[in-house]
C-alpha cells in the first residue's frame, strides 16, 4: 500500500499544504486564505489537498504529518511541528540544491535565510515588527490603485522611471502614494517606486544575514515580478526562479521532513 | 539494579537540593524584608511621606518578587550567588535612598557614569536617577510605563533609548529626590545628555555641571582634559554644597576600587575555564553594580571577595555554574531590563550560560593612588574607557574589536546579541559584528527588544527569536519544552 506524507504550513495570511508519495514526489497541493482559527485553516487545507490527490481519501491516513508556520502547533493531526525557517530552507533545497540565500516575503514578515549544502539553516534574520515590506504591505498598496496584486505587479513593469517612495511605514506610505497619485504622477512610476522601497528594505536585512549566491525569493510575493526585478537591481544578483510555486516552499519542506522522519521511525521499528 | 540505585541517589540528591534551595530562598527573602523594613523604621515619617511623593518607592518594596523571578527553580553555584548579590543590592539601594531622604541637603544628583567616588570623598550622597529606571522594569515590567508616557507627552521622541526617557519621566513627575545640584556628562550616549536638560528643568533649575568627555578618548591629552574637567566639578561642588574634598578619603576609596579590579579580573579568568564556575547574572550583575552604581567601600569588597571565594570553591570541585549547561555564549549588548531574569530562562530552557558580556567586559586598570592628580587620572580613565561609554561613541572598532577579543578569549559556541531598538549606535554595527563572527564560524543570535518597554517587544517575542535561533541554527532541543512559550504578560508569572 502506498504511503503519503504531508507538510502543512499555517501562515498568517495563507495556509498551504503539500502531499508527497513514497517516492518523494509531489502528488497534490492546496492553498487557502487563513481563517481566524489556525486549527480550522489546517483542517480545511488538508481536506482540500486530499481531495486533489489520488490514493488517499482521509487526512487521518497520512503516514506522517509535519506542521509549520506561525500556527504550526495548531495542526491537530500533525505528528510534530518544525519551524518555518527550517522548512523553507529544506523546501528550496529540494527544488534547487544550489540555492544559498532565501528571501522569504510572507504575509506579515520578511526573512533572510542562509542555506547550507545539505539544506540546513546556517543563519537567518527577520523583520517581524513592521508590516512595511511584507505581503500585507503590497495588499494595501494595490488597494490604493484599486488593483489586484497581479495587476499591480504588471503595472510596475511598465514604469519609465522610478518615483522614490521615502516612507518606510505601511500607513505613511499609503498617504504618500495617495498624494503622489493626486499630483498626477504616472501610476506605473509610483508602483515601481513602491517595489523599489520594499527591495531596499530587503537589501538591508539580507546584508545583515550575508548575501551568498545563488539567491531565490519565496512566499506569495515571489510571484510579484516587479519586486523581483527591483531586488535584482538592488542586490545586483540574478534571482533564481523556482520550478515549483515559491509560496509552497514551507509546506514542501515540511512534507520532506515528514518523509524523512517516517523513514527514521520505520528504521527504529 | 545499578541503574535503579543511581536513580534513587539522584532522587535523594534532588530532594535534598529542593529542601536546601527552599531554605536559601527563605533566608534571603527574610533578609530582604528586614533591610526594607529597617529603611522604613530608621526614618518612618520621611519614608511614609516619600511613599506618596516617590511612587516608585512602592515598587521597590516588591523587590522580593524580582528575586523570585531571578532565582525560581535555578540550580548550581549561580543560584546561591544570584540570591546573595540581589540581597546585597537591595540592602545597598535601601541605604542609598534612606540617606538621601534623611539628609536631602547632602544629596547631589549625578548621571550614570559620573564617578561617584569623588562625591563620596567629599562627604556627599550621590543619587543616580538612572538606577530607578534600570531597577523598576526588572521588578515589574510595566512599572516604568507611566514615566515613559510622561516623557513622551513632553515631546521626548519615542524611538530613542528608553533609559534616559524613563529617567526624564521620573523627573517630570517630580519623583527624583531634590538635591542641591546636578552633575551630568556626555557619557554614555547623546540620549543621556539630552535627557538632563529636561531633568534640570523639571527639578527646578538647580545648578548643573556638565562633564564634557572628549570624543576621542584614547590619547593622553584627552585624559588630561578630563582630569581638568573633574577638578572643575570638585570646585563646583565645593561652591554649591557644604562638601569638602578629602583626598585621604578618596585614596581609601581608590584602594578599595583596586581590590575590586583584582577580584573582577580573577572572576573573568575563572569564567574562561572549560567548566565555568560562574556565568550569566552571577557574573553580570555584581560587575554592573560595583562598577556602574556603587562606591567601592569595605562592605562591597567583602561581598565580592565572598563571590570570588564561591567561584573558586566551585572551580576546585569541578562544579559547573548551573546544572545542564550545554552552550557557552557571549552576550554582546545590555540584557533587557524588562526581562532582567532572562538568564534564568536561558539556563533552564536551553542550558545557555553567558561567560562574558558587553557590560562586564571593559578596561580594568588599577588606579595609581600616589597623588590627587594620579587618582583623578585613574578614575577618569576608568570612566572614559568604561563599557558603554566607549562602545556607544567613537569608531566601530571599539565595539567590534572588544567583541572579537571576547570571542577569542572566552570561546563561545555562539554570540547572543540583544538588539536594543532604541540604540541606533549599536544597531548600526549589527551587520558588521555578524559578518566578523561568521568569518570565525561563530553563529550570531539576534533578538530585538526595547530596554525598558515590554509593550514594544514582549518577553515572549524575545524568547521566540531565541527559540528560532536555537532550533534552526544550533539544532538544539530544549531542556524543558514547557518553557518555550510562557504567558508572563501579567506580573508575578513567568
Amino acid at each position: 500500500m502506498k504511503k503519503f506524507f504531508c507538510g502543512c504550513d499555517v501562515g498568517s495570511t495563507y495556509t498551504k499544504c503539500v502531499i508527497l508519495d513514497d517516492e518523494e514526489k509531489i502528488v497534490s497541493n492546496a492553498t487557502i486564505r487563513s481563517k481566524m482559527d489556525p486549527c480550522e485553516s489546517a483542517r480545511l487545507v488538508l481536506l482540500e489537498a486530499v481531495k486533489n490527490a489520488d490514493g488517499i481519501d482521509d487526512p487521518k491516513d497520512f503516514a506522517y504529518i509535519v506542521g509549520t508556520g506561525y500556527g504550526r502547533t495548531q495542526v491537530e493531526l500533525a505528528n510534530e511541528n518544525i519551524s518555518e525557517i527550517s522548512c523553507h530552507a529544506m523546501g528550496v533545497h529540494t527544488v534547487n540544491p544550489n540555492i544559498r540565500t532565501i528571501i522569504d516575503i510572507g504575509g506579515q514578515d520578511v526573512k533572510g535565510i542562509n542555506v547550507g549544502e545539505d539544506g540546513s539553516v546556517i543563519d537567518f534574520g527577520m523583520n517581524d515588527k513592521c508590516a512595511a515590506g511584507t505581503g500585507r504591505f503590497f495588499e494595501i498598496m494595490a488597494s490604493c490603485f484599486e488593483m489586484t496584486l497581479q495587476e499591480f505587479s504588471d503595472l510596475s513593469l511598465q514604469a519609465k522611471k522610478v518615483v522614490p517612495i521615502t516612507s518606510q511605514c505601511s500607513v505613511f506610505a499609503e498617504t504618500e502614494v495617495i498624494s503622489l497619485l493626486a499630483q498626477k504622477k504616472p501610476a506605473a512610476d509610483i508602483a515601481a517606486g513602491i517595489q523599489m522601497s520594499v527591495a531596499k528594505r530587503c537589501f538591508v536585512m539580507i546584508k545583515r544575514v550575508g548575501l551568498e549566491e545563488e539567491v531565490t525569493v519565496t512566499g506569495g510575493c515571489a510571484r510579484n515580478e516587479g519586486l523581483i526585478l527591483a531586488l535584482e537591481k538592488c542586490l545586483k544578483v540574478k534571482i533564481v526562479r523556482l520550478d515549483v510555486d515559491p509560496q509552497l516552499m514551507g509546506a514542501l519542506g515540511a512534507a520532506v521532513f515528514a518523509y524523512r522522519k517516517n523513514l527514521v521511525k520505520c528504521s527504529q521499528k | 539494579m545499578e541503574v535503579s540505585k543511581e536513580l534513587n541517589i539522584n532522587k535523594k540528591t534532588s530532594v535534598f537540593r529542593i529542601i536546601r534551595n527552599n531554605y536559601v530562598n527563605y533566608r534571603y527573602w527574610r533578609k530582604n524584608w528586614f533591610c526594607m523594613n529597617m529603611m522604613a523604621l530608621t526614618a518612618p515619617k520621611t519614608i511614609f511621606k516619600g511613599m506618596f511623593k516617590y511612587t516608585w518607592l512602592y515598587d521597590l518594596l516588591k523587590s522580593n518578587i524580582m528575586v523570585d523571578l531571578y532565582t525560581n527553580k535555578r540550580s548550581g553555584p549561580n543560584y546561591d550567588k544570584v540570591h546573595m548579590h540581589l540581597s546585597f543590592t537591595i540592602k545597598s539601594f535601601s541605604d542609598m535612598y534612606k540617606n538621601a531622604l534623611k539628609n536631602p541637603d547632602k544629596v547631589v544628583i549625578i548621571q550614570n557614569m559620573v564617578p561617584p567616588q569623588i562625591l563620596h570623598a567629599m562627604g556627599l550622597t550621590s543619587v543616580v536617577p538612572e538606577v530607578a529606571a534600570v531597577v523598576l522594569p526588572k521588578i515589574d515590567q510595566f512599572a516604568g510605563v507611566r514615566y515613559l508616557d510622561a516623557a513622551e507627552s513632553k515631546g521626548l521622541p519615542g524611538d530613542t533609548c528608553g533609559l534616559p526617557r524613563l529617567t526624564a519621566g521620573i523627573a517630570l513627575k517630580k519623583e527624583v529626590p531634590i538635591g542641591s545640584c546636578i552633575i551630568s556628562s556626555n557619557l554614555p550616549c547623546d540620549g543621556g545628555l539630552a535627557s538632563y536638560e529636561v531633568i534640570q528643568e523639571s527639578i527646578g533649575n538647580i545648578p548643573i555641571y556638565r562633564l564634557n568627555v572628549p570624543y576621542d578618548f584614547r590619547n593622553d591629552e584627552s585624559i588630561d582634559t578630563y582630569v581638568e574637567d573633574l577638578k572643575g566639578m570638585i570646585e563646583f561642588l565645593e561652591k554649591n554644597t557644604d562638601g569638602k574634598m578629602n583626598w585621604d578619603k578618596l585614596r581609601e576609596v581608590c584602594r578599595n576600587y583596586n581590590k575590586m579590579v583584582e577580584i573582577e579580573l580573577e572572576r573573568w579568568e575563572l569564567a574562561k575555564a572549560e567548566v565555568p564556575p560562574v556565568s550569566n547574572d552571577a557574573l553580570w550583575f555584581p560587575h554592573y553594580f560595583a562598577f556602574n552604581v556603587a562606591v567601592a567601600n569595605k562592605r562591597l569588597v567583602k561581598h565580592h571577595s565572598k563571590l570570588l571565594k564561591m567561584d573558586k570553591k566551585a572551580y576546585k570541585k569541578g562544579k559547573i555554574c548551573f546544572e545542564g549547561m550545554r552552550y557557552r555564549t557571549v552576550m554582546w549588548n545590555p540584557p533587557p531590563s524588562v526581562y532582567g531574569h532572562i538568564w534564568n530562562w536561558l539556563e533552564r530552557c536551553w542550558g545557555v550560560g553567558s561567560v562574558m558580556d558587553l557590560e562586564t567586559y571593559g578596561v580594568m586598570e588599577y588606579v595609581d593612588t600616589s597623588t590627587p592628580d594620579t587618582m583623578l587620572k585613574g578614575l577618569g580613565r576608568a570612566y572614559m574607557w568604561a563599557t558603554m561609554s566607549k562602545h556607544t561613541r567613537g569608531p566601530a572598532e571599539n565595539m567590534i574589536g572588544d567583541l572579537l577579543r571576547a570571542v577569542e578569549e572566552y570561546k563561545p559556541d555562539f554570540v547572543i546579541y540583544p538588539a536594543h531598538m532604541g540604540c541606533k549606535n549599536s544597531m548600526s554595527l549589527e551587520a558588521l559584528m555578524k559578518e566578523e563572527c561568521k568569518k570565525r564560524k561563530v553563529p550570531f543570535c539576534v533578538f530585538r527588544y526595547d530596554l525598558v518597554d515590554s509593550r514594544v517587544t514582549t518577553r515572549q517575542q524575545m524568547r521566540e527569536q531565541i527559540n528560532k535561533f536555537m532550533i534552526d541554527v544550533m539544532k538544539a532541543e530544549p531542556l524543558d519544552s514547557s518553557l518555550l512559550t510562557i504567558d508572563d504578560t501579567g506580573e508575578g508569572h513567568w
